[in-house]
């Protein structure tokens, strides 16, 4: 018990020292933070909710009353047609609309678009509401009363959403500890050498395995805190099941580790496959974009991604979604149960061949 | 002897597969993840939205909304998926289907519709100012597939009004069009991506084969063994450099093929300005790579340099998204960074879209990147072999 102890406090200590893990764990999920955080800004929650800045070329004053009138937008006005365009390919806009009384050109920035595809059906209402200002009956005979409901307990700006997704990527880092253990270690016979020290080999492995988990709760609960203080979020963590979301989404993502390890002897082949994977479930967790547009198919795909469901347990746990508490406690027997399977059956096997 | 010895690095290369993997594999694999994403995104054809409709009422205008949401969905391009609730009281449970994304949206028409529109209307056709009468939508918020849906029923509404008031009065409608900015050709994601993966490919390359493995020969003491052979300092490091070149020309090759013949991609990679572009990465990505394998203590220190420039020069370059409204703390590494300059100026000259900083600039700033690089290089590792 000691020596587990020892060796754990040991990997602590020594946590910064081993730089992959650290940038992985820690510098990594705070660099994605920063420059999302800031890229993509992140307040439109309160008036604009859909967070659309529409650019208007001067002396259009009955279409910027209409655009003000379709609610939840953002008009600037500009010069000329360059300058709107320049705005727009600049991404300082999301876009722009340009009227020569007879037709309506909405003019759609790239990257807007690829977060906002609802952007595309603004020209329509944007007509309509146009020839209703145009005979003085700007509001219509009906209205819609728009109200937003929040997916979960806390209102965060949609970075906020996101962070959860970021700190799916830092749990991801959790692969490369088994496959540091299992694959590195096994190979340069590391575990080997305990037999002639007191420690058990068994003992080294539960105290490095126990420190990793440690380690990357306290990095996701410090990526968590400086992303709510730097971006102001107000999150509505849920303490209990955060770390048990963390706890257990940390051993799942070891016992994916554990597979690869298994699955490709060479423990650079098990990395790249690992590297791989974690580039890949990441593109489906929704930190880069939302899910909501992708083909069938890649949505089914995504349901097969552990990452997925992390995120999910995640943003259920802090509160920016809703869903059942029995989704956390289910993902949680699966996820910790997986690991204590997979690692008595090839644990031992990992240890015993590198015996022979 | 310096083409010769340059074949031997390019062979030595290809035979890492490690080194294929990530400078080759991954780029061409990561540009098909990208497209495939994307590309649906922009081409947004067979949307469809769950809808809960809550409507007690069975009046005249209430039942028009319900006619036109249950024609909107049927048939193959059906827009919505629609279920009718009369019940109000389950109100409750139908917004805890919509946070749990049983549903897309959920509209209300509320109680007193169909007599509110019937008065709203003979109210106006007396000259009176009334206000419209309110239909409920709520939605769910981060949640795009909701707002696009409340945006399709706001523009069924739109119309809905616009039809109601055509009847007493003759209104003027117009057309619409949309354009995504900017492409002159109209926007292709594989055309915007595709310059861009080159430039990932090269600066991966650059950035973690060549720092790792020059910070590698050094420390392994390989280049003082060099000063033994026939073999010169520069001759090494042409034919190291001219190697990488090679195998620069394969990614381009690879990513090519993936780009115009599996995706179609109108960019011509035949073209002058793709070359000479693609050239400029290589030399300035090259020159960064043997910057870092200089500074780096060894081969572990250019691998830790490598990563945390990763993934600010990456994502601050403009590969994948226009990074010019940033807080000025973030805009500074977008203006120093090379990758800027060699994205807007690749996608500018191309036509896939246009640079934000003059013609001029993205070819004087990586130009001048690759002289400085190159000479702090040359000092650092004259200085090192000196001592």
């Amino acid at each position: 018990m000691i020596a587990f102890i020892n060796i754990a406090f040991y990997r602590i200590k020594s946590f910064y020292r081993d730089t992959f893990t650290f940038l992985f764990t820690l510098i990594f999920p705070l660099i994605f933070v920063i420059i999302f955080g800031f890229v993509f800004g992140g307040s439109n929650t309160g008036n604009n909710e859909y967070g659309i800045t529409l650019g208007v070329i001067r002396g259009n004053e009955d279409l910027i009353q209409v655009l003000k009138n379709v609610g939840d937008i953002k008009v600037v006005v500009l010069e000329n047609e360059e300058e709107l365009r320049n705005q727009i390919i600049k991404g300082y806009i999301d876009g722009g609309v340009i009227f020569d009384g007879k037709e309506f050109n909405l003019l759609i920035n790239f990257s807007s678009f690829q977060q906002k595809p609802f952007l595309r059906t603004l020209g329509e209402n944007l007509a309509n509401a146009y020839s209703l200002h145009e005979i003085g009956m700007d509001k219509g005979i009906i209205k819609v009363e728009e109200e937003f409901i929040d997916p979960g307990k806390a209102r965060v700006s949609s970075l906020g959403y996101s962070i959860p997704g970021v700190l799916s990527f830092s749990i991801s880092g959790s692969i490369f500890t088994m496959i540091v253990l299992f694959g590195y270690y096994r190979k340069r016979k590391v575990l080997k050498r305990f037999a002639i020290t007191p420690i058990s080999p068994m003992s080294f492995v539960s105290g490095m395995i126990f420190a990793n988990v440690i380690l990357s709760i306290l990095s996701c609960i410090f990526v968590l805190f400086v992303a709510q203080i730097i971006f102001n979020l107000n999150f509505s963590v849920n303490w209990g099941l955060f770390l048990l979301s963390l706890f257990s989404s940390i051993l799942g993502m070891m016992a994916l580790g554990i597979i690869l390890t298994v699955l490709f002897k060479e423990p650079q082949t098990a990395s790249n496959v690992g590297n791989l994977l974690v580039n890949i479930m990441l593109f489906f967790s929704g930190v880069y974009f939302p899910l909501d547009f992708l083909p069938k198919y890649l949505k089914i795909l995504a349901r097969f991604l552990p990452l997925y469901y992390v995120g999910r347990a995640l943003r259920i746990s802090v509160g920016v979604e809703g869903g059942d508490l029995s989704f956390i406690y289910i993902l949680s027997a699966i996820m910790i149960s997986s690991f204590v399977i997979l690692i008595t059956i090839f644990g031992r096997k990992v240890l015993s061949l590198e015996e022979d | 002897m310096f083409l010769k010895n340059s074949i031997y690095f390019f062979k030595s290369a290809i035979r890492e597969r490690n080194y294929l993997f990530w400078c080759l594999a991954f780029p061409v694999l990561l540009m098909i993840i990208l497209i495939t994403i994307f590309s649906s995104l922009y081409e947004v054809k067979r949307v469809n939205f769950d809808i809960y409709l809550m409507k007690n009422e069975s009046g005249e205008f209430s039942n028009i909304i319900y006619n036109i949401f249950d024609e909107l969905s049927k048939g193959e391009n059906k827009i919505f998926n629609l279920k009718v609730f009369r019940d109000i009281s389950i109100k409750e449970n139908l917004l805890e289907d919509l946070k749990k994304g049983k549903t897309n949206l959920i509209v209300e028409i509320p109680e007193g519709f169909d007599s509110l529109v019937i008065s709203n209307i003979t109210m106006r056709m007396f000259g009176a100012t009334v206000n419209p009468v309110p239909i409920k939508v709520y939605t769910l918020r981060h949640n795009i597939s909701s707002q696009s849906a409340s945006m399709v029923v706001k523009s069924i509404i739109d119309r809905m009004n616009l039809e109601f008031v055509k009847r007493m009065t003759k209104v003027n409608e117009y057309k619409v069009k949309s354009e995504i900015l900017g492409s002159r050709k109209g926007f292709s994601y594989v055309d915007f991506i595709f310059p861009g993966m080159i430039i990932i490919a090269i600066f991966f390359t650059g950035l973690f084969g060549v720092s790792q493995e020059l910070a590698w020969y050094r420390e392994g003491k390989i280049l003082k063994r060099f000063q033994l052979t026939p073999i010169s300092p520069l001759n090494f490091f042409l034919s190291y450099f001219l190697s990488r070149f090679y195998f620069f020309i394969l990614q381009i090759l690879a990513l090519s093929f993936v780009g115009k013949v599996i995706y179609k991609s109108s960019v011509n990679p035949f073209s002058f300005y793709f070359i000479f572009y693609v050239f400029l990465t290589m030399l300035t990505i090259s020159t960064f790579g043997f910057f870092i394998s200089a500074l780096a203590k060894n081969t572990n220190s250019a691998n830790i340099i490598g990563q945390i420039l990763n993934f600010p020069l990456q994502f601050l370059g403009g590969i994948y998204f226009p990074v010019n409204d940033v807080p000025w703390f973030i805009k500074w590494i977008v203006i120093i960074n090379p990758i800027t300059y060699l994205a807007s100026g690749i996608r500018d000259t191309l036509g896939v879209m246009p640079s934000p900083y003059p013609i001029y600039l993205t070819i004087l700033v990586p130009l001048a990147y690759t002289l400085v690089f190159l000479l702090i290089s040359i000092k650092k590792y004259k200085y090192m072999e000196v001592t």
